[in-house]
């Protein structure tokens, strides 16, 4: 169990020309994640949030800050991409177990399973819906065990009835197999019914603006709550109506 | 109407065969007409070969063509893509070796030839070694090109999910590079077997390139059609027992 501890203190990129000024991307970002736990960044688009995220994930290190866990150590950390990224010339399954060499045979039947892909298992990403191939990137950053999961908007661009079957899935997945995720989104709906805690983000320099628990279970939330609970968060919070 | 009167004898297979027999058949027509030695007939031709092969003395000289080619052509892929792979990734690297690409690409291939058999003598490896140095550059570019277009995404995943370099290499870049890799095998059998004869012609003792100067001194037009038709056949076959099933296997993921 890792609780993670984010500081970023400055993320600049450099102006490409001489008299264009540097862009300020985020300034004293500071954010803790408790173990297990789901949190959504929401913030406007443009914000900065693939930024933060390739940061976390070490793809990125030309910034001023630290990520760090209760033992000190940078965390292991698994990204689902806002585009699947899947090999095109390997089938789902051979995706993931090249992923995670270390992942049991029976443990990868039941997270195909979960995510109802396992008629789909030896296909070529090619045949594959993005829904399905969303599902299969989401399965590769469980399937690593890591400390922190991070996802970049996995259900963007899906059409509706799609995105809800995915997330629905994915919260079945992560009570299952319970992770440390930090998943970016700009859709408020999305967030309320996915997060254990809601982390706004304000525009660039990107810092962190309020921060919002949700106590009900994930799997009660219906449509009702979702609404009721961003009327009254929109209602309280004139910053959030502001940036949203 | 003719269309369908085609596909009614059976599609591809049917009407590369048609086109064959009527190339068969104007060959002979002309032969015919001109009644010359500077071209025989293709029976003639056919029985010249089978004459060859069984001296043993085409087989041989074939044989010596072949191991050249399989030398020199190893030689320049495995060179060629790994200096492609190294300009296509380092932009400095690049931009310092472009103007020698572009200087080996331009230098005609009699030049190294003759170049080479001067500098290190008439000997075997000088062969090889100036179709190797006909042959790189062709490989380097190609290949530069096939690094330079690789999918930063999937390189960024591999980072990410710890793939290793070479699991990197062998599961997210080789496939990618795979289609360059092959234009430049086709490209590069191409050109090596031609520049190959003029290698031998001009210096060696043996293989195909010697007989044909021989031959040519001696205008012996239906032994020069035989040696080729030979050469033809073997280069048809190494597209269609190797590079054809190569291609397949590669590609089975594609729609």
């Amino acid at each position: 169990m890792t609780a993670i501890t984010i500081h970023i203190q400055e993320k600049i990129y450099p102006a490409p020309h001489a008299k264009q000024t540097p862009h300020h991307a985020i300034s004293e970002l500071k954010l803790h994640i408790k173990a297990h736990e789901f949190v959504c960044l929401v913030g406007p688009s443009g914000c900065g949030k693939t930024t933060l995220l390739n940061i976390l994930a070490g793809l990125d290190a030309s910034f001023k800050g630290s990520i760090h866990t209760d033992h000190a150590r940078e965390p292991d950390i698994a990204y689902v991409f806002q585009n699947p990224r899947l090999l095109p010339w390997h089938t789902l399954r051979e995706n993931i177990e090249l992923a995670a060499p270390d992942l049991q045979t029976d443990v990868l039947d039941d997270f195909l399973d979960i995510m109802q892909l396992t008629g789909a298992q030896h296909t070529y990403p090619a045949h594959l819906s993005l829904g399905m191939s969303r599902r299969a990137a989401i399965i590769r950053g469980f399937a690593i065990n890591p400390e922190l999961l991070l996802m970049d908007e996995p259900l963007v661009s899906l059409d509706a009835p799609t995105a809800r079957t995915v997330r629905e899935l994915l919260i079945t997945l992560w009570q299952q197999r319970p992770h440390t995720i930090l998943f970016v989104t700009h859709d408020l709906r999305e967030a309320i019914r996915l997060a254990d805690r809601l982390v706004f983000l304000s525009p660039p320099p990107m810092q962190v603006i309020h921060s919002v628990p949700i106590e009900k279970n994930q799997t009660q939330r219906n449509d009702e709550f979702v609404d009721q609970f961003r009327q009254d968060l929109l209602n309280q919070h004139a910053i959030i109506r502001q940036h949203l | 109407m003719l269309n369908t009167a085609l596909s009614r004898l059976g599609g591809a297979h049917t009407l590369a065969l048609l086109s064959f027999l009527l190339l068969l058949a104007s060959w002979q027509l002309l032969a015919m007409l001109l009644q010359q030695n500077s071209l025989p007939a293709p029976a003639i031709v056919v029985q010249v070969l089978w004459q060859h092969i069984i001296s043993g003395e085409l087989p041989f000289h074939l044989g010596v063509t072949l191991l050249r080619l399989l030398a020199s052509f190893t030689i320049a892929m495995v060179l060629g893509s790994a200096i492609g792979i190294a300009l296509g990734q380092h932009r400095i690297l690049d931009r310092f070796f472009d103007n020698w690409l572009v200087i080996f690409l331009n230098i005609p291939a009699l030049v190294t030839i003759i170049l080479c058999y001067v500098w290190f003598g008439l000997v075997e490896s000088a062969a090889i070694l100036a179709v190797v140095v006909n042959k790189l550059p062709n490989v380097v570019v190609t290949i530069r090109e096939g690094t330079r277009a690789l999918d930063k995404d999937l390189l960024e995943m591999a980072q990410c999910y710890k793939f290793g370099r070479s699991k990197t290499f062998f599961h997210v870049i080789w496939p990618q590079l795979h289609p360059f890799v092959m234009a430049a095998m086709r490209s590069g059998l191409a050109l090596i077997w031609k520049i190959i004869l003029v290698v031998e012609l001009l210096g060696r003792s043996n293989g195909m390139g010697y007989q044909l100067h021989i031959f040519f001194q001696l205008f012996d037009v239906a032994s020069i059609l035989a040696y080729t038709i030979a050469f033809i056949t073997l280069i048809q076959l190494i597209e269609w027992v190797i590079l054809k099933p190569l291609d397949e296997r590669a590609l089975r993921w594609k729609r």
